[in-house]
């Protein structure tokens, strides 16, 4: 899918002066993208980073004990009285790495 | 629940910050296909945590809690995957149900017990203006 964008004209003069239009702004939006991406991926990163340092597991871990172990359930509740809230924020940041690391990876094969 | 859930998280804001005090939005973050609301807040001596997270193929997932000063759990309404929540609703065959959203609550002596359907945060606020008197 291609979307067609308009710019001013200053910017085309100066751009076709450095060259190619068309080059520059791909690599213009690049370069944006993959910062802007990258910025993101890094604050995920530190969210999910926290919530595994706090129970000492991984998502997936965390995710099967709550699911399939009544002791470890039982346990949480008196560890950790408010879990679920963790459970929703994790889960919403490791599906939200999935999506943005997806992002980056179709910019990458571009 | 509708998608985008924009004018839902706002509307419970808005809720929040009329029956609440202290309140802090610890995290309110929309993308294309899921939303997260994670408030704290206070009421009369209670502290209270709402969270949702909305997902555009699945219903809500929800969690709103009653704690005391020192943090210990007053009443708590949820629908997580809990495995005690299974196990007690389908007792032997609770394997064939294990990622199922249960809406549930939990006391403070430590039971828990089923809610008949999901609870919203409305539906919190009226429990706690009810039950906590």
């Amino acid at each position: 899918m291609t979307t067609t964008l308009t710019l001013d004209s200053k910017y085309v003069t100066v751009l076709e002066a450095l060259g190619n239009v068309e080059d520059a702004l791909k690599d213009a939006v690049r370069g944006y993208a993959m910062t802007h991406i990258s910025e993101r991926i890094g604050q995920i990163q530190h969210e999910i980073l926290q919530l595994q340092s706090q129970y000492g597991l991984s998502y997936e871990q965390f995710y099967v004990n709550i699911t399939t172990n009544e002791e470890f359930v039982m346990q949480l509740r008196e560890t950790h009285p408010s879990w679920e809230r963790d459970l929703n924020n994790w889960e919403y940041y490791q599906e939200e790495l999935a999506t943005w690391l997806g992002h980056l990876e179709s910019i990458l094969k571009m | 629940m509708a998608w985008p859930p924009g004018e839902h998280l706002e509307n419970v804001i808005a809720q929040v910050r009329l029956v609440l005090e202290d309140v802090n939005i610890v995290r309110h973050d929309i993308s294309q296909v899921r939303a997260i609301l994670d408030i704290e807040g206070r009421w009369r001596d209670y502290r209270i945590i709402v969270s949702e997270i909305h997902r555009t193929e699945r219903d809500v997932r929800y969690a709103y809690y009653v704690l005391d000063r020192t943090n210990q759990l007053i009443h708590a309404f949820d629908n997580s995957p809990d495995n005690v929540a299974i196990k007690q609703r389908y007792g032997t065959q609770w394997k064939n149900h294990l990622h199922e959203e249960i809406p549930h609550q939990h006391h403070s002596d430590g039971t828990l017990t089923m809610t008949p359907e999901p609870i919203t945060f409305t539906t919190f606020i009226a429990w706690l203006e009810m039950e906590l008197q």
